[in-house]
């Protein structure tokens, strides 16, 4: 087994990082991930036994950001002292990619949890010019993941709609996240497949999969706690041959199993890319 | 005793992070229905949600909120959280949510957003638990130290001399916090809460050692002020005996330099200082 390599566009399955399992990560056998994603929002400024984990991690495997403070949809300015901070994080860490969300989670303060930007008309050029000055800022493109969401406030326009457009006049890249795409389907009433039809297959750099919680059936909250359901693998593998096969995170945020379990689901999303890939895909 | 918690300004990391500021090109509109939305998030118990949306759905936005920020507070603040009932704790992060604007984007600082919230005089228990923000303080001390980036000057073996520690710089490890508090606040938990303030003050420092273990260490007040000594301008030991002994100890001369060099030998073996050569 060579050390794990970051390649685009190729058949790699990931795992976030979260302090509660760190060190079993760690310890797993060589070949169970091929790169761990982090939150630079918990890491960067931290020293101590943490940082010796963030080291033991970034010797070993590639790493990727996705971020949860930035608060590209929100109205405060743009925070350019964690940009700055975070653009030092990649250039320490070697970090593949840095992915955030399409929404904000702020207003004049943090509130730490991702809320719905309103799909408005105004809200997309601004937005658009907000995620170019974080390109500028951090020198690479942004990745921004479609959000779960509960409620849409006063729509003038599709969820599809706004992220097609914020995608093409932000010229940014998309974080394709299945299991949100499942959960809105089925809280928002829309059909997946469809959905993920009309988004822009060269945009797809990067997909997330996760499980989530019925709150009631219509009515799915992503909380990252459970088991990827049978549909959303489903999704997964229409998602491939939609999109070709990118590198794929499975999302575990807490009650947590067995780490054989874990690592079951990620060679899971291993099988999947392997049924979808190319031969270009293969060679590469 | 002046209010003397000495280190709370040191969290990291430093941010300023995000304010009353708005991005010049938001559209007003955008504002306006952001503000609305988050508005209600912050107190749904107050403030209406916007009547567009299915109540179902937007208790799923405050239960989210609510539920991530009570447990980045209920394990940051372990002992705290078991000061309070559920209902007060719950009461104690509703208004947290609701009147605290916090600047710092990094989830590794939000304990230093709730100290700063019960300092400014939200302290569930108030004016009748007035301990429970040293402890907020001294909880939030230790976290701080585990997580922090600074690192401690290697230690260069045994500790001087003394002559030769005369002749040398002391210096705070940056990973040392002296704080003085009214209440015996590392002594505080269920079943143990104080009914009045310490007769003298309580003079601690948290500390990280090499080993990257948080720790305290409960000092005299001499040790106290020599520490606020060491912590201010550069002084080399000698130094700092002749300002101690301008000061009121009953002690000759001899007698204050040999209690000088004992504890910061002492601090230095705990990794609280290091020492460095005069220029």
């Amino acid at each position: 087994m060579t050390e794990p390599v970051w390649r685009e566009r190729a058949a790699l399955a990931g795992l976030g990082l979260r302090r509660e399992i760190a060190q079993q990560l760690l310890a797993a056998p060589a070949g169970a991930f091929d790169f761990i994603e982090l939150a630079p929002e918990n890491w960067i400024g931290v020293g101590g036994k943490f940082a010796n984990t963030l080291r033991a991690f970034s010797e070993r495997y590639p790493i990727t950001l996705h971020g949860l403070s930035l608060n590209i949809g929100g109205f405060a300015p743009l925070d350019t002292e964690l940009l700055d901070s975070i653009a030092g994080f990649i250039r320490q860490h070697h970090c593949k990619l840095y992915s955030e969300h399409l929404s904000y989670c702020a207003d004049h303060g943090h509130l730490y949890d991702l809320m719905p930007i309103p799909f408005r008309r105004d809200a997309v050029g601004y937005l658009a010019e907000r995620v170019q000055r974080v390109q500028d800022a951090i020198g690479q493109r942004l990745v921004l993941e479609n959000v779960s969401y509960y409620a849409a406030p006063e729509p003038e326009m599709s969820e599809l709609e706004f992220i097609c457009e914020i995608l093409e006049r932000a010229d940014c890249e998309l974080l394709l996240d299945v299991n949100n795409i499942y959960v809105n389907s089925i809280n928002q009433r829309y059909d997946p497949i469809e959905f993920m039809q009309g988004l822009p297959a060269d945009r797809v750099r990067y997909m997330h999969i996760a499980g989530h919680y019925v709150e009631a059936e219509d009515l799915r909250v992503d909380t990252h706690g459970a088991a990827v359901l049978d549909e959303v693998w489903a999704l997964l593998a229409k998602a491939y041959a939609l999109f070709g096969v990118v590198p794929t995170l499975l999302e575990r945020d807490f009650n947590f199993p067995p780490m054989a379990q874990l690592f079951a689901e990620v060679q899971r999303i291993r099988d999947t890319q392997h049924q979808h890939q190319t031969g270009a895909g293969k060679l590469a | 005793m002046n209010d003397s918690v000495t280190s709370l300004d040191k969290g990291s990391p430093e941010d300023t992070g995000i304010g009353a500021a708005i991005d010049d090109r938001a559209p007003p509109g955008l504002v306006a229905a952001q503000r609305r939305f988050a508005a209600h998030l912050r107190d749904p118990r107050n403030v209406p949600a916007p009547a567009s949306i299915e109540p179902r759905r937007m208790r799923v936005y405050t239960g989210l909120v609510y539920a991530n920020i009570e447990s980045f507070l209920s394990s940051g603040f372990p002992v705290l959280r078991k000061l309070h009932t559920e209902e007060e704790w719950v009461a104690c992060v509703r208004t947290f949510i609701a009147k605290h604007c916090s600047h710092t984007p990094y989830f590794t600082n939000i304990g230093a957003e709730f100290v700063e919230f019960l300092g400014s005089g939200f302290a569930a228990g108030g004016a009748s638990r007035p301990y429970l923000l040293e402890l907020a303080q001294y909880e939030w001390a230790e976290l701080a130290l585990f997580l922090s980036d600074e690192s401690l000057p290697a230690s260069l073996g045994p500790a001087p001399e003394a002559q030769a520690m005369l002749a040398m710089l002391p210096r705070l490890s940056p990973l040392a916090w002296p704080m003085v508090f009214h209440y015996a606040v590392h002594e505080i938990g269920p079943g143990n809460e104080p009914c009045a303030p310490e007769a003298a003050p309580v003079c601690l420092v948290v500390y990280r050692d090499a080993q990257d273990e948080v720790k305290f260490l409960r000092t005299d007040l001499f040790s106290a002020r020599l520490l606020e000594l060491i912590e201010g301008q550069p002084l080399c030991t000698a130094q700092l005996v002749e300002q101690l002994a301008g000061e009121a100890y009953q002690m000759t001369k001899s007698q204050l330099q040999s209690g000088v060099c004992g504890v910061l030998a002492n601090l230095y073996e705990q990794d609280i200082i290091r020492f460095a050569d005069c220029e």
